[in-house]
């Protein structure tokens, strides 16, 4: 991936992005390994360089950054996805999206763990996250199959998702996770 | 029995695994898309030096690390945990970083090894 296929830049009219929103980065193509590499370091250079952004936020944003991309890594290397970050000047956040197509059984999956995990207290979570630790089961591609414990676990549970029908019996997973601003 | 030494980059931790002092030390970040791959030689190699009974020191500097690291990390601890050497923990995180001061808390929770929760500059 170049680094022409990542942009900066404000696109109002995408369906994600509220009034007042600014898209600060957008990717929409394959998801690689390099591709992971490309996009978590211009995250990285984009928290660091601005000084709004607290030190534990920026680390925040950047662990769900890693599990969001990581994740389309290991479940949509085959077709396309996007990522887009955005700051959300109104609800004094950043919301990081990912849309990515599924099967049904994969969706079905996923709607329930979501469900599961917006009824919970965060202290049922943590529990939840480290009886998921230890056991010894891992997901089909070597991780560690809590990557939505620990996305829910980073934003508070301010997670949406929807699933929207796409083409040949396939569904678009609609993810975004919205993480707050941290005052110290 | 080798050292390992092994030089971090951008998605995986510095490894210094000393088996004279008997120290593993884990520092900086691990994200690999793939932990298993890179955890298995540094299991292996625990596996080797927990078979002599002595005392082993871990010291875990990470910066940031993904779930499926976190994973690996978990087997390391209990591949440790049940041995007969006589281990402690050193986990390191920085102020104001409460997600890694709970994922120390979590894994002092679960393994049965003396965990010290200390504090750097950042």
């Amino acid at each position: 991936m170049s680094s022409e296929n990542i942009t900066s830049t404000r696109l109002d009219s995408q369906d994600i992005v509220g009034q007042g929103d600014t898209v600060i980065l957008a990717y929409k193509g394959m998801f690689k390994n390099q591709t992971s590499f490309h996009i978590l370091n211009w995250i990285e250079r984009y928290l660091s360089s601005n000084s709004t952004v607290t030190r534990p936020e920026s680390k925040k944003i950047f662990r769900v950054a890693v599990e969001l991309i990581q994740n389309l890594i290991h479940h949509s290397s085959k077709s396309v996805a996007s990522f887009v970050f955005i700051k959300s000047e109104s609800n004094d956040c950043f919301t990081l999206s990912t849309s990515n197509l599924v099967d049904t059984n994969q969706a079905n999956g996923l709607v329930s763990a979501l469900n599961s995990m917006n009824t919970v207290t965060e202290d049922k979570l943590r529990a939840l996250k480290k009886r998921v630790m230890t056991s010894d089961v891992r997901s089909e591609h070597g991780g560690g199959g809590m990557g939505l414990l620990e996305l829910a676990k980073l934003s508070n549970g301010s997670i949406d998702s929807e699933l929207l029908p796409s083409r040949n019996d396939m569904l678009l997973f609609c993810l975004s996770v919205h993480v707050n601003s941290i005052k110290t | 029995m080798e050292n390992i030494f092994i030089a971090g980059t951008p998605k995986t931790p510095t490894v210094l695994f000393d088996s004279e002092s008997r120290t593993l030390s884990l520092s900086g970040r691990s994200i690999p898309e793939n932990s298993i791959d890179f955890y298995s030689s540094l299991i292996t190699w625990t596996d080797h030096l927990c078979s002599s009974e002595g005392v082993v020191e871990v010291n875990i500097n990470l910066e940031y690390f993904n779930t499926s690291s976190s994973k690996c990390l978990m087997d390391l601890l209990k591949r440790i945990e049940s041995s007969n050497v006589v281990a402690h923990v050193n986990w390191y995180y920085e102020e104001d970083d409460e997600d890694m001061l709970e994922a120390g808390e979590d894994y002092d929770a679960i393994i049965n090894l003396p965990f010290k929760l200390l504090v750097t500059g950042g």
